[in-house]
């Protein structure tokens, strides 16, 4: 999220939300760590991860060596990482939505590190009925 | 039922950083798209 929020601008008028599913006390906290200037909101319950089929992922996906690899990047690169109080098993996805509120794409990575590119984005984005 | 591509998505509420409620709704009211980026590990 921070690729996209980097090239913001190129989003145009489209809305971007970032959906977690942490506990709402430590969403603040969240949102200031991220430094992202789009909505952050909590998913409690996770309905929409339900609704869009995104299961838990297993332990070789979720450190798949790709992860790794980021994680030794971000080490790397000076980032401190801290001890997580989310589940960590719990994968995620990019989902696209016209205007008229139809899905147009939801990217679906098998593991943690797999993201859709900015560019990946703007491209369906580009499709949409705006 | 698992959402699909050219499905309309339903409306959800959530809870925002500052405790207001958002809508995946809402850029309907404008016509524009919507990125949802659903937080997981690494995100």
């Amino acid at each position: 999220m921070l690729a996209v929020s980097e090239r913001i601008k190129e989003f145009g008028d489209a809305q971007i939300g970032v959906v977690a599913f942490t506990d709402p006390a430590r969403l603040d906290a969240y949102v200031k760590h991220l430094g992202v200037s789009f909505p952050v909101v909590t998913d409690v319950d996770r309905e929409l991860y339900q609704a869009l089929g995104l299961e838990r992922g297993t332990r070789r996906q979720v450190w798949s060596p790709g992860t790794l690899k980021k994680y030794w990047q971000l080490l790397r690169a000076g980032k401190k990482l801290q001890r997580s109080h989310e589940d960590i098993r719990q994968l995620g996805a990019d989902v696209i939505v016209g205007g008229d509120g139809r899905i147009i794409k939801i990217f679906r990575p098998a593991t943690p590190d797999a993201r859709p590119s900015v560019d990946d984005l703007l491209a369906h984005l580009g499709g949409s009925s705006t | 039922m698992m959402l699909r591509e050219g499905t309309p998505l339903p409306t959800f509420e959530f809870v925002a950083a500052g405790g207001a409620t958002w809508s995946t709704d809402e850029h309907r009211k404008h016509n524009v798209p919507l990125v949802l980026i659903l937080h997981r590990h690494l995100a």
